[in-house]
Order: C-alpha cells, then sequence, then structure tokens
C-alpha cells in the first residue's frame, strides 16, 4: 500500500491531464464544438488567456510529480527540483537585492533571488510557482465535486417537476440562504484544513448556482420538441435525460465552470488569509497574502511578498475570465449560423 | 369498412390556472368532450385555430400527456389497461412528425444517431451494421441519399429536415402517426413534396394518419375525414365534401369564408371586413 | 425589429412635395442590394425595378431567400448594416431619389410618407410599455400632436383599425394582447400619419385564416378611405389575388414575372410561377401527386450564372444554363425572364412539353415521380 501511494500520486495528475486532452478532441467532432473551436482559433485574446492558463496549468502538474532520491529523504517535484540551486536565506531581502532587509546587520545575501524571499529566507517565485498547483487543485478538484452533483439535482429537478422540483428547489434555497463564508467555516472547523478539505467545503457552497442553471436550461428543452418525438418513440426518461438532454445543457455548464474557476481560487485565497484554508505549510497565494499582514507594518515594508502573490492570482483570474468570455461568445447559438 | 384503430371517448384536458386553497378555481378547459375514429389506413384531419385544442388532443392521442378526463384506444385496447411493456409497445405502433423542422430533431445527433434510435429500443435490427443498413434504406424511401446518415441536422433545409423527421417516424414501423402541421413551416414548394411523400407512404404502407393543421387547402386535398374544433370541442365532423360544400355549422362557415380565393375576379375578403 | 419600428416613426414635419396623378407615388430603378458574408458576397436583391401608382397594391411574391422582404427594407434604408449595403440603383419617390436623401431626410420619409409593418407584431411592439404609451410616443415624435391630443388621436386610430374598446387597449401591455390585436396596433400606429405608401412584409402569416381576414379587409378597407397605396410582401397567392392590382414574381434576387394579378392568375407564363400554381394542394388533385418543384432555392452567395430557376425548371435545355434569359423577351405579353418566350433564342422547344428530367443540379433531392405541369384553370375553384 506504502508503495502505491507514490506512483499514484505521479500517475494522477498525467491521468486528469490525459482525461482533459481527450475530451477537447473527441467534442471536436460535434458540430457545436467544432465550430467554437474554429470561433475560438480566431480570437487572439482568447488563445492568450487559454496559454496563460496552460502555463499555470504546467507549473501545477511539474509541481505534483515528484519522487525520493532515497528511501528516507523528502518527496521533491520537479519545480522543487528546480529550485534545489537557489538557497535558503536568513530572512527577508527585496527582490534582486545582495543583502537582507530589514536586519539591524544586513547580511549579504547568498545567491540570487527574483522576486525575493519571505521571512525565512525562502524564495518568493518558488512559492509563487508552488501556488499554481494550489489554485489549479482548489478549482479543478472542486468542480469535479460540485459539477456532478448540481447536474444531477438539476436535471431531475427540471425534467420531473412537481414534487421532486420542489424538494431540490426547497435544498438549494435553504442552501444558498446561509452566507457562503459561514458554512464554509463551519465546515473546515469540522474537516479541519488542508487542500482537500476545502475542496469538499467550496464544493458543498459551489453546487447551488449551477443546480439552478441547469434546471433553468432543462425547463428549456423538456418541452422541445424533438424531447416530444424522443419519449413518443419510446426511449426511457434516462436516456433521454442522458442522450438529449445533457448534451443540450454541456455547453452552458463548461462556460458557467469555466467561469466559476476563478471565483473558486480567490475564495482559497481569502479563505487562507482567514486562517481556514490550508495548511500553512501548503505553498498557496492565500498564505502567502496572509503572511503579508505582518510584512506590511515592517519597517520597511515588505511588499514583495503580497505582490508576487497577488500578481499571480490576479493574472490567473483574468486569463479565466477572458477565456470564460470567448469561449461563451463561440459556443452561443445566437451567433451560430443556421 | 375498415375497422377502426384509433377511437377518442369524450376527452377531456384541463389545465388549472389559479390555485386555490384546496384546489383550482379556474381551469383553461384546453379539450373539452371530444371524440372521434379513425377507420385504418385513413386521414382524419383536425381543423382548427390557434387555441383549439387540436394540438393538445394530439399529444393525449401519442401518450405524451395525460388526459384529464376521457378515453383512448388502440386496436379496441384502452390506454388506460396496457402497463409496462404494453404500453412500450403502443409507442412502437404510434409515431409522430411535429411542425417545426428545426426544434424537432436534436441538433447534437447526427442522422444517422436520430434514425436509429428508436430501433435501439425497440430491438429492431440485429446489430449496428443491420440498423444502418435499414436507416439507409428509409432516407432513400424518404428521397435522401445515404451519404446523409453522417451529417447533422444544420447542413440540412427544412424540407429535408421534415424528411428526415418522417424518416425517424418510420423508423420503428408504427401503423399511426400523428402529423401536428408537418407543412406549415415550409415553403410552398417544398409543402407540396412532403404532401406526395406522405401520401405516397400512406399508399405503399397501409398507414393511418391523424393530420391536425389549420391549413385547410391542404386539408380538402388530402383528408378523407375531418373534424372542425373551437374552443376545445367538435363543432363539427365530416367528409370533405361535406364540410366543404355543405357545412351548417357557422364557425366552419367563417373559417371557409376567410379562406383567399384564388381568383382575382372573385374576391372575398373585403366582404368580411366587419 | 422594435428599433426598426420606432426608427419608422420617429420623423419630423416637413414632407415630400405632394404628386400629381401622372408621376408614380413610387419608381424603382434596377436597385441592388448585397451582403457581404464570410462565403462572399450575397446579391439578395439584384436588379429589381417596379412602379406602384397612388391608391394601388402591388404584391411581390417568393418564397423564403429569394430576397422579398430584402427589397421591402432597402425602400426604408433599413438594411441590416454593416453587411448589408445598397450597391446601386434609383428609388424614386414623388420624383425624388431616396437614396439621396442625408440620414435625417430619410428619417423624415419614414413613418409619415412611407410606414411599415412587419410579420411579427409581438417582436415589432415593446414588451415593457403599454400600447397607449407608444402610440403616444409614436405620435410625439412625430411632432403632430402631444399630451391629451395625442391620446385622443391614439383612440381614434385604434377605432379606426376595428378594436372594440380603444380606451381599456391603451392600457394594456403588448403580452396581453392576441396576435390579430397586435397587428392592429401596428397598422394603427402605422397609419399615424396618414402615410401615402404602406410596405407591409408578411403582415398576415403569424395569424390565423379567420383573423388573416380581417385584417386584410381592413387594409383594402383603409386603403380606400385614405388613398393609401400598399407594398404587399407575401409568399401566400391566396393574399395576390385578393389584395393586388399587380403582382411580381420574384426567385434568386429579381423579378421572374411582373403583370396584373388577373393577368397572371389567368395564364402565369413564367415556369416558375406555373410551378408555384401547380403545386398548391386543392381539391380538384385529390388522388393525384402535386406537381413538384424540383429541388430546392438555390444558394445566394452562388446564383446559377444563366437562368437562376434553370437547375429546377422542367422545360430546360441547354441554352438554359449558358445565357442568362432576358427580362422581357418580345413574345411574352408583359415581363416573363424565360428563354421560351425569347424569338432570338433559335432552338427553343415548343412551349407545353416539359422535359420530365429529374434535375441533376441539386444534390439532395426528391425520388419522387413527375407530374404533369397543369394549367391554373384547374386550380381555382
Amino acid at each position: 500500500m506504502e508503495r502505491i501511494y507514490p506512483i499514484l500520486n505521479n500517475v494522477i495528475p498525467l491521468l486528469v491531464v490525459a482525461v482533459i486532452v481527450v475530451a477537447i478532441v473527441r467534442a471536436g467532432r460535434e458540430p457545436l464544438w467544432k465550430e467554437a473551436y474554429r470561433r475560438l482559433g480566431r480570437n487572439r485574446m482568447a488563445i492568450l488567456a487559454l496559454t496563460v492558463i496552460g502555463l499555470y496549468g504546467l507549473i501545477g502538474v511539474l509541481d505534483s510529480l515528484g519522487w525520493q532520491d532515497s528511501p528516507t529523504s523528502d518527496r521533491m517535484t520537479i519545480i522543487d527540483r528546480m529550485f534545489t540551486n537557489v538557497p535558503k536565506e536568513r530572512t527577508y531581502s527585496a527582490p534582486l537585492a545582495i543583502v537582507t532587509t530589514g536586519e539591524p546587520k544586513p547580511h549579504p545575501l547568498k545567491g540570487k533571488h527574483l522576486l525575493g524571499t519571505d521571512g525565512v529566507g525562502t524564495d518568493i517565485l518558488y512559492l509563487t510557482l508552488k501556488g499554481c498547483r494550489t489554485a489549479m487543485i482548489v478549482g479543478g478538484f472542486t468542480s469535479l465535486l460540485a459539477t456532478p452533483l448540481a447536474l444531477l439535482f438539476g436535471l431531475m429537478a427540471g425534467y420531473f417537476g412537481k414534487r421532486v422540483d420542489d424538494a431540490i428547489q426547497y435544498t438549494y434555497t435553504v442552501f444558498s440562504s446561509i452566507p457562503d463564508i459561514l458554512l464554509i467555516i463551519a465546515l473546515m472547523l469540522v474537516l479541519g484544513r488542508g487542500l482537500f478539505n476545502l475542496c469538499i467545503a467550496l464544493g458543498i457552497t459551489a453546487w447551488v448556482g449551477l443546480c439552478r442553471l441547469t434546471r433553468g436550461e432543462v425547463l428549456k428543452h423538456r418541452d422541445r420538441e424533438y424531447v416530444r418525438a424522443a419519449r413518443a418513440l419510446g426511449l426511457s426518461n434516462t436516456r433521454i435525460l442522458l442522450r438529449h438532454v445533457l448534451p443540450n445543457l454541456l455547453p452552458i455548464v463548461i462556460i458557467s465552470v469555466t467561469l466559476g474557476f476563478s471565483g473558486l481560487v480567490l475564495e482559497e485565497s481569502i479563505l487562507s488569509y482567514l486562517g481556514i484554508g490550508v495548511d500553512p505549510g501548503t505553498g498557496s497565494w492565500g498564505n502567502m497574502i496572509d503572511a503579508a499582514r505582518v510584512e506590511l507594518a515592517r519597517e520597511p515594508v515588505v511588499w514583495w511578498n503580497l505582490a508576487s502573490a497577488s500578481t499571480a492570482l490576479f493574472i490567473l483570474v483574468l486569463a479565466f475570465n477572458i477565456f470564460g468570455d470567448a469561449l461563451r461568445d463561440a459556443v452561443d447559438p445566437r451567433l451560430r449560423s443556421s | 369498412m375498415a375497422d377502426t384503430l384509433l377511437a377518442v371517448r369524450n376527452l377531456k384536458k384541463y389545465f388549472p390556472l389559479r390555485k386555490g386553497l384546496f384546489a383550482p378555481r379556474a381551469y383553461n378547459k384546453a379539450v373539452d368532450d371530444v371524440s372521434f375514429e379513425i377507420p385504418k389506413g385513413s386521414t382524419l384531419a383536425l381543423v382548427g385555430e390557434s387555441g383549439s385544442g387540436k394540438s393538445t388532443v394530439g399529444l393525449m392521442v401519442l401518450d405524451l400527456l395525460e388526459p384529464t378526463g376521457g378515453d383512448i384506444l388502440y386496436n379496441g385496447q384502452s390506454f388506460a389497461e396496457r402497463k409496462g411493456k404494453d404500453r412500450l409497445a403502443l409507442r412502437r405502433e404510434m409515431q409522430v412528425v411535429f411542425q417545426d423542422p428545426y426544434a424537432s430533431l436534436n441538433a447534437r445527433m447526427n442522422v444517422r444517431e436520430t434514425v436509429t434510435e428508436g430501433m435501439v429500443v425497440h430491438r429492431i435490427g440485429a446489430n449496428a451494421a443491420e440498423r444502418e443498413e435499414r436507416a439507409a434504406a428509409l432516407l432513400q424511401q424518404v428521397g435522401l441519399p445515404p451519404s446523409a446518415l453522417d451529417r447533422y441536422p444544420h447542413e440540412f433545409s427544412g424540407g429535408q429536415r421534415q424528411r428526415i423527421a418522417i424518416a425517424r417516424a418510420l423508423s420503428v414501423e408504427p401503423s399511426f402517426i400523428v402529423l401536428d402541421e408537418p407543412t406549415s413551416a415550409l415553403d410552398v414548394s417544398v409543402q407540396s413534396q412532403i404532401l406526395n411523400l406522405l401520401r405516397r407512404l400512406q399508399r405503399d404502407k397501409g398507414l393511418t394518419y391523424l393530420f391536425i393543421t389549420h391549413n385547410l387547402g391542404v386539408v380538402e386535398y388530402l383528408a378523407d375525414a375531418v373534424a372542425v374544433m373551437e374552443a376545445g370541442r367538435i363543432v363539427e365532423r365530416g367528409t370533405v365534401d361535406e364540410i366543404f360544400d355543405h357545412t351548417r355549422e357557422e364557425y366552419t362557415k367563417n373559417l371557409l369564408r376567410s379562406i383567399p380565393s384564388l381568383d382575382p375576379e372573385n374576391r372575398k375578403l373585403l366582404l368580411n371586413a366587419d | 425589429m422594435r428599433c426598426e419600428t420606432l426608427l419608422i416613426l420617429a420623423c419630423g414635419v416637413p414632407k415630400l412635395a405632394e404628386s400629381n396623378s401622372s408621376t408614380p407615388l413610387l419608381q424603382v430603378e434596377n436597385l441592388h442590394t448585397f451582403f457581404d458574408t464570410p462565403r462572399g458576397t450575397v446579391r439578395a436583391v439584384d436588379g429589381v425595378s417596379f412602379t406602384i401608382n397612388k391608391g394601388e397594391t402591388l404584391a411581390i411574391v417568393g418564397e423564403s431567400g429569394c430576397g422579398k422582404s430584402m427589397t421591402a427594407l432597402s425602400l426604408l434604408q433599413l438594411v441590416p448594416e454593416p453587411a448589408g449595403y445598397i450597391e446601386s440603383g434609383r428609388i424614386l419617390f414623388n420624383g425624388k431619389d431616396l437614396l439621396d436623401l442625408t440620414w435625417d431626410q430619410m428619417r423624415e420619409v419614414r413613418g409619415s410618407d412611407v410606414a411599415m409593418i412587419f410579420q411579427e407584431p409581438m417582436t415589432s411592439l415593446n414588451p415593457t410599455f403599454t400600447i397607449g404609451w407608444q402610440m403616444v410616443e409614436a405620435m410625439e415624435i412625430h411632432d403632430t400632436t402631444t399630451g391629451q391630443q395625442a391620446r385622443k388621436r391614439a383612440e381614434e386610430l385604434l377605432s379606426l383599425v376595428d378594436i372594440g374598446n380603444p380606451a381599456q387597449v391603451m392600457r394594456q401591455y403588448p403580452h396581453e394582447l392576441s396576435g390579430g390585436m397586435r397587428q392592429r396596433v401596428m397598422i394603427a400606429m402605422a397609419l399615424s400619419n396618414s402615410p401615402k405608401l404602406l410596405i407591409a412584409d408578411e403582415p398576415t402569416t403569424a395569424l390565423d385564416v379567420t383573423v388573416q381576414a380581417q385584417i386584410l379587409g381592413l387594409m383594402r378597407k383603409l386603403q380606400q378611405e385614405m388613398g393609401m397605396s400598399i407594398l404587399l410582401i407575401t409568399h401566400d397567392l391566396g393574399i395576390v389575388a385578393e389584395m393586388a392590382n399587380r403582382v411580381a414574381v420574384m426567385y434568386a434576387g429579381h423579378f421572374v414575372e411582373y403583370a396584373t394579378t388577373r393577368d397572371l392568375f389567368r395564364t402565369p407564363l413564367h415556369p416558375y410561377t406555373q410551378g408555384l400554381f401547380a403545386s398548391l394542394p386543392a381539391r380538384a388533385r385529390r388522388g393525384q401527386d402535386l406537381a413538384v418543384l424540383e429541388g430546392t432555392v438555390p444558394d445566394a452567395a452562388n446564383w446559377p450564372p444563366a437562368c437562376r430557376f434553370e437547375p429546377r425548371c422542367p422545360y430546360r435545355w441547354d441554352t438554359c444554363a449558358k445565357v442568362p434569359p432576358k427580362y422581357h423577351p418580345a413574345d411574352a405579353v408583359w415581363p416573363s425572364r424565360c428563354h421560351l418566350y425569347d424569338p432570338e433564342i433559335t432552338d427553343r422547344p415548343r412551349v407545353g412539353a416539359p422535359r420530365g428530367k429529374v434535375p441533376s443540379g441539386s444534390e439532395l433531392q426528391s425520388a419522387e415521380p413527375k407530374a404533369e405541369t397543369p394549367l391554373p384553370e384547374q386550380v381555382a375553384s
């Protein structure tokens, strides 16, 4: 069992990437997506945004693959290895400085640090890159948890209507009446800090919006004539839902998830800042921003920790928003020539 | 006299309008006591204006909408008596072609998938290859080439999409087809192609049609019997000659009077302006 | 369409000079309206000419994609921009070319001299405002009347279009009215400035047949009372018979026949027109196949080089695919764009014997057996 973990840890990220690539390629066979890809291809901003996201994803993957050099040493990821030559300093240092900052007697630095170092001398660039993995996992894994849940309930509520619809609507209305933050705090206190616990907590609050959206779309399609024709053919409800209604919902769902991704990443950083997010040891932009609380009060001000984390966060969120909008425009049937 | 394939008795469909505390206080009586019979191999045209309830009748006949009251008998057996597998078998017998060629096909499925799906459910054709053969044959019957199998609905015109919808309906080998305004959304020249096709299919396969329409020209060309609906009730019933030449109902007379005449020397409409 | 309605009704007081009875009210010469699309230039209206006299109704009849709606929109320069544009031609209204006018001058024409009503009354009316509000606004933009007077005039107009309870309707919203009522409201708004020309684009297609009869009757009545001319765009030959003095049959961007209604219905010359009549379902044809116009309308980005109807024509022969037919050949009593009537075409066959071959031009076609093309006398029953 112990021996499987290291292998799993490396296989899973690759598997995820493979699944995503395969899904994108197979979707391209359908006219809807083929047309959407073509449109996206002509949108330079979208391509740029997608490249940025891909870059972040790549860094995240690189930070997931790793191995132990010897049975007793720590597991080091590829990112870790890229930074082995970057020494740990004593304490803070400004970007590209040669001496430490904030000490009564500045010490010379052992190496060059593009973005400076933090309180314990760790390179900021290194920390920022490690945050990518956290962000990607938060966005991706949470979506993975929330989406099937939302789809299931949305489909049932929209298609079967009446009591089922009422029950599901009451459920998510209750959920959405509790402020997300409070609910997450409560869940985190129960589950404890940690990346995957956070994903679970976020997932439980995130499914509501998507469920509403799904339900609305199902209602739109339920009385369409092609669904009626399918029922007349004798198809079972399950088959109709899965083969007819769901594929017509997917574009909306995918767009919603893409746009929601960045929201989740932001939530993580807020929660880590509040101290109920990921473990302090895990690299995350939220933790870096949290550390900045104290750092900004120092003399001289240590701003580079905050700046790096915020910038990295900002760029990722911006990229997702731009890409999400472009995707929506590319897929929107109103813009399609019929 | 051929025997009756479909019989509808005192069919009702009431939609609740306002929910009172225990029961709705007002109803929209979309269908209010409708009865008719369709002999095997013939065409009954159900005529009426929008809001008359004719489409609702069609949906109930297809078992797509639960009636509030009344009974529907297919081949002498009531719908209510059929359960489970029998109900499914009934679906195979009765198919539908809708009005809107754009909404009646799933845009995400290609023609092959659309036409073979019914076969899969009803276990027609032993394997995929055989189903594909049948699908190609169906397409040929409706006047489309086999190359259409790989294409998607948006690549076809309205008339061609209706042909695909007809092929889908035929794919499960039904005996009875409900046609809900199948040509209203089509151009005149395409309409004639589809009408010819429907006539030919009826002749070759002995199909029975319930043709729902407001287009009286199509009715007088195609129908064996006519039932005129107004506000949920049948106000008149008869053969084409009886209705068009000898009607006594005021509603029907008004309907017939409103059809524009095709003779500029004998215009009708100015008389109707009030 | 909503904003187009407002545009149409937005105008000022000064009107173009009154016509005398000898000048036609509207004279369109060689109109070309094109669209730039990724597939190439679509020649939606490709050389259309016609006249409308005072008090007369001209119908343009054709199927979807023939360009008839674009023709109507071009008259008021409402062609969807930026892709669409009027490439060339003259539109003479009371002798003055509308294409020469500035934007403001054109706005003055719209709604006062020329008004337009559309097919879908629901989207032509703003759903968030009451009927009364919209009608009064239209008049206030026109500058004709304001406030109390405008409301009174609006009520008068509503009764003019046979709406029984104008005061109540004024307070209602579009979605509370039936399709027929909405179309009447549209007509009332269009009439609020006594236009000389009413352009009606498929005004009754979305309506039930009884309501259609009422609306058409109403339009005829108003025409007679106000001396208004009507340009009627439709695909329904029955409406043409009832309403029009003259009719133009449009196919693939240009007219293929142009005659008085009586003449056209008695003896249609062009094979397409004949095909339209022959494909009408009628009691006289019970038990037989309807004559079928094979194939489909050609792609607007790629009109066939010579005769555009050739791929579907039952009479076609070699010349038809090589030489474009003249609009008004010598042997035709009225314009009929077909080589059959051109004495200069030496190899034309005897008229009356359709070829009977299934056209090869269209890829997806019906395998129906072809039927004879009967003469139209058999149709009008």
